[in-house]
């Protein structure tokens, strides 16, 4: 079992991932409006893209370290997910948000659809960090 | 009488069908536009509403069903028993109910088609006909003033909430306030509005309030620079593999040719850049006596050698010094041995040349890139299975949108002596509205200096040209756009970005109905709006305004629905998912037809085990659909070659909608019988109209000679049993056996005959986007075989996979499965 400092680290990680995933939803929601243009929304997404995916990996690798499965369990369809849609990004496509396919209504929706999912996803597993490091505080507390 | 033709189909149990083909000899003439007389409706004649669909009408009841043999015009037919159906002709849209609109000149249907000519009023019901609801738009086709007046005035009256443009369907509250058809917001009308022309009696009758279609002379606030001048970059390939094919030599003489044709002022300039194994650049300055060359061998960096000035050529000052170029040009680089192509540094270079100014660049190319930035490795077949349709690099596309941003476009010419992984490379032409022309190797040996070439070159350098187009496309409120497919830049939800206009391009739109449409209005509003610099520096805005009727009617709508434009725009939507998987955008196109054949028996028709019934406007669907699936462009076939695959993709969305209709399903004519009572005389022109036949070869009669139109070739194929006279009228020989067996061209002889066959031809060639080559065959020789391919009603060629019978077999089970 882990420290309360690790579990730190992972709320952590898990809000930099909220952000990430919200200001993904501010972005398309931005472009549906015509606030930005094409080029701008796929350039900010794609910044995104590679150390959402990276950050995330990493941390739930951590879990393997420590040995709680079941938080490993709960992360391992994110990661699954990440790795098919990175690699079904076909060489031509410029990212994997492509600006000259992105105002295609059908795209726009899967991608939004794709990123309330992971919302969703990423605020559950906050609670669940939550509650873990409270659970690990009080064990602390009970030991000393 | 019928049943002597051989294999001639037994006549449908109602008799008289449409389109039987007339036995040989005979000297029956079909009325092409029925409803018109028997001559097409000339244009401004669409305020007369020949197809007005029953908005209405009641539904028929499963027992009259069962006589659904009946010929009216909104009934099911029975498509497996009617066995020639051929398409109706282009109607005009309906006009909207109401006495305001009865003056008001429609849309032209040559240049805008909708899907459906009568819209559903919910989403619920255009989500049960299961069509898809859309445009197709030619925003720059060239009409003649009178079909689309130019105003001059510079008062241009636009709604204050949406932006919409003053157009025929707007609502008059009172002679100072109008009501926007699109945002439904009341607006004031300008005084200068009136003021602009007081000698009009009423304001009905001015131009913007009668005419679906203006032009606008934009004012200054429109331009966001000025006029630049036109400038034109030709990025030519020379090396070993293009050298075989004559590219430098034909360029450079069709280019001498038509160097003061180019479109423009008198500003006017171009700029020439070889590739091969590095970048060579041509310098032509006022006071040399020839021009420099200049070669770039640093790829990966591909800067100017000397300012743009001295490498853009002012067409006027330098003619004398670029005709002897362009003479010197091909002997510079007649032996060549170069084998590498450094395309994509070449394109860097060319984009060096335009930036800031915009322009058009062409690239010409006969070999894969293989060095330097955007170097390409060829397949290799042993790893790929199945079709490669998708790009395998992004550098072109974003090479693309950098030329979009400059406002320049790039097309390409490409000539297929070996892959060119046109995939790729086509991509830096459809985001910056620029277009491919492919000519593979089959079509001719020395293809670069066929006529084919020649001629289509000669079109695309002389054809009309705009720079920085944007265009915007608004609808009226409960319509939303969810997708456009095309050569262009999709900038915003609604505007599209297209460095160069030419009057082929077209533009689809899928739209779809955001839940209800408002119950106070009987009809939608799209507008499209083209703001665009001519050659000659003006900034005009082409405004098209449509209004469709809507009902709540599932009866109405499938009448409504235009064939032809809904064949097209599934086209596009499978070409647009073709690249990610070619199974797929076939199981797309059967399941559009199958959803719709099971949502209209659910609806309307009932089901029946033996028949399968189809609205009567929808009644060649099948077929077009046939043709789609049979297409070079989705064929399933493992013989074709990857570039002959996307070039087929390309041109569905490149060529315009009758081009592209006939490419899908071929006309057949026959001409043997070609005399004076197919012709009409329209405006001093004799125009043809012979009976068009059904595209199999059951039609072909061997001793007729027949006319295969496939929209991008023609094929003349001579029965064995021609009478003789027939042949010596046609092509001087004495005799059938006389003739070659293939040749690619008709002669033009002194005799009615023949006279009458070429402009026919030319006829059916004169608005074409693309030259159509033709090409003669025997019905007994081996090339044959390329005819027969492209009709499509039949199967089991080689390369097509259902034919019509399978298919509706297919559909039949399909839809009558569950």
């Amino acid at each position: 079992m882990a420290g309360p400092l690790f579990f730190c680290a992972q709320l952590v990680d898990s809000a930099i991932q909220l952000f990430f995933t919200i200001y993904s939803i501010i972005t398309l929601s931005d472009i549906e409006c015509d606030y930005i243009n094409a080029q701008e929304c796929c350039k900010r997404l794609n910044q995104f893209v590679l150390p959402e995916m990276v950050l995330h990996g990493f941390f739930s690798i951590l879990f393997l370290f420590t040995g709680n499965w079941i938080l490993l369990a709960l992360n391992l369809p994110l990661i699954v997910w990440h790795v098919f849609r990175y690699q079904k990004v076909s060489k031509g496509r410029l990212g994997v948000y492509d600006p000259t396919e992105i105002h295609n209504r059908a795209n726009l929706r899967q991608f939004q659809r794709e990123v309330y999912a992971k919302l969703g996803f990423h605020l559950i597993l906050f609670f669940v960090y939550i509650y873990s490091l409270v659970v690990s505080l009080v064990g602390m507390a009970n030991e000393a | 009488m019928q049943a002597q033709q051989p294999g001639r189909y037994p006549p449908a149990a109602h008799g008289g069908a449409i389109g039987q083909p007339p036995p040989p000899g005979s000297t029956q003439t079909r009325q092409l536009y029925p409803q018109a007389g028997g001559h097409p409706p000339a244009p401004g004649q669409y305020s007369q509403n020949p197809h007005q669909p029953a908005v209405g009408m009641v539904t028929q009841g499963m027992a009259n069903m069962q006589m659904a043999n009946q010929q009216h015009a909104n009934e099911a037919i029975n498509i497996l028993a009617e066995r020639t159906v051929l398409p109706p002709q282009p109607s005009p849209f309906p006009k909207p109910p109401g006495n305001d609109f009865r003056a008001v000149t429609m849309a032209n249907p040559d240049y805008v088609r909708s899907t459906l000519r009568v819209v559903p009023t919910t989403r619920q019901l255009l989500d049960t006909c299961r069509l898809p609801l859309g445009l197709l738009i030619q925003p720059f086709k060239q009409m003649p003033a009178t079909e689309i007046p130019l105003i001059r005035h510079l008062v241009m009256v636009r709604c204050t909430g949406c932006r919409a443009y003053f157009n025929p369907f707007v609502s008059f509250l009172n002679s100072h306030q109008w009501q926007c058809n699109l945002c439904f917001r009341t607006n004031e009308v300008p005084d200068s509005f009136y003021q602009a022309d007081p000698r009009a009696e009423n304001h009905r009758t001015r131009p913007e309030l009668k005419c679906c279609a203006v032009e606008y002379l934009a004012p200054r606030e429109y331009t966001t620079r000025p006029p630049p001048p036109a400038a034109y970059v030709f990025v030519i390939e020379a090396t070993a593999a293009s050298q075989r094919v004559g590219l430098v030599e034909t360029v450079s003489k069709i280019l001498s040719k038509n160097l003061m044709s180019l479109p423009g002022d008198t500003r006017r300039q171009i700029s020439i850049i070889t590739y091969g194994r590095g970048v060579t650049f041509y310098a032509f300055k006022a006071n040399a006596v020839q021009p420099q060359m200049y070669m770039v061998n640093d790829l990966e960096e591909t800067g100017l050698p000397v300012p743009s000035a001295d490498l853009g050529v002012n067409v006027e000052e330098f003619q004398d010094m670029l005709v002897e170029f362009f003479e010197q040009l091909p002997i510079v680089h007649q032996s060549t041995t170069e084998s590498d192509n450094c395309l994509g540094s070449a394109i860097q270079a060319a984009f060096q040349l335009v930036s800031g100014l915009g322009g058009r660049v062409t690239v010409f190319q006969a070999s894969m890139p293989n060095i330097g930035a955007g170097a390409l490795k060829e397949a290799d077949p042993a790893t790929t299975k199945g079709p490669k349709l998708d790009a395998s690099a992004g550098f072109y596309k974003e090479q693309s949108l950098e030329f979009n941003q400059n406002h320049a476009a790039v097309d390409v010419f490409g000539f297929g002596v070996k892959p060119l992984d046109l995939a790729t490379t086509s991509g830096v032409c459809k985001f910056s509205s620029g277009q491919v022309y492919y000519y593979s190797d089959q079509d001719h040996p020395s293809m670069a200096q066929s006529g084919r070439f020649n001629r289509d070159l000669t079109h695309y350098l002389t054809r009309p040209i705009g720079f920085e187009a944007i265009m915007r496309l608004r609808c009226s409120y409960g319509v939303s756009i969810e997708s456009f497919f095309g050569n262009f830049f999709h900038r915003g939800s609604d505007v599209l970005n297209m460095p160069n206009l030419n009057p082929d391009l077209t533009v689809g739109v899928q739209l779809t109905i955001e839940d209800t449409l408002p119950r106070k209005r009987p009809f939608i509003s799209l507008q499209s709006a083209v703001l665009y610099t001519t050659h000659k520096g003006e900034r005009r805005t082409r405004v098209t305004t449509i209004a469709i009727p809507t009902s709540a009617n599932a009866m109405d709508v499938f009448d409504g629905a235009d064939v032809e434009a809904v064949t097209l725009l599934v086209a596009r939507m499978a070409t647009s998912s073709a690249p990610t998987s070619l199974a797929d955008a076939r199981e797309g196109i059967t399941t559009c037809m199958v959803d719709c054949l099971r949502s209209y028996q659910k609806s309307i028709a009932g089901q029946s085990p033996t028949m399968l019934l189809v609205p009567r406007s929808l009644s060649t669907l099948p077929l077009f659909f046939t043709g789609l699936l049979n297409l070079v462009s989705f064929s399933q076939s493992k013989s074709l070659l990857n570039d002959d695959r996307v070039y087929g993709l390309r041109l569905l969305d490149q060529l315009p909608v009758g081009q592209a209709m006939r490419f899908i399903y071929p006309c057949m004519y026959a001409l043997h019988d070609l005399g004076e009572e197919h012709t009409t005389t329209r405006e001093n022109v004799l125009h043809y109209s012979p009976t068009r036949l059904q595209a199999s070869m059951v039609c072909l009669s061997p001793s007729g000679i027949y006319l295969l139109d496939a929209g991008i070739t023609f094929y003349v194929w001579i029965g064995q049993s021609v009478a003789n006279e027939v042949i010596i009228d046609l092509f001087d020989v004495e005799s059938f056996a006389a003739l070659p067996e293939t040749q690619s061209y008709l002669p033009l002889l002194e005799n009615p005959r023949s006279v009458a066959v070429n402009s026919f031809v030319k006829q059916l060639r004169r608005h074409s986007a693309l030259h159509a080559p033709l090409f003669m065959v025997r019905a007994d020789s081996q090339s044959s075989h390329r005819m027969l391919q492209r009709l499509v009603d039949d199967g089991d060629h080689g390369l097509q996979d259902y034919s019509y019978y399978n298919f509706l077999s297919r559909l039949h089970k399909a839809s009558s499965g569950k």
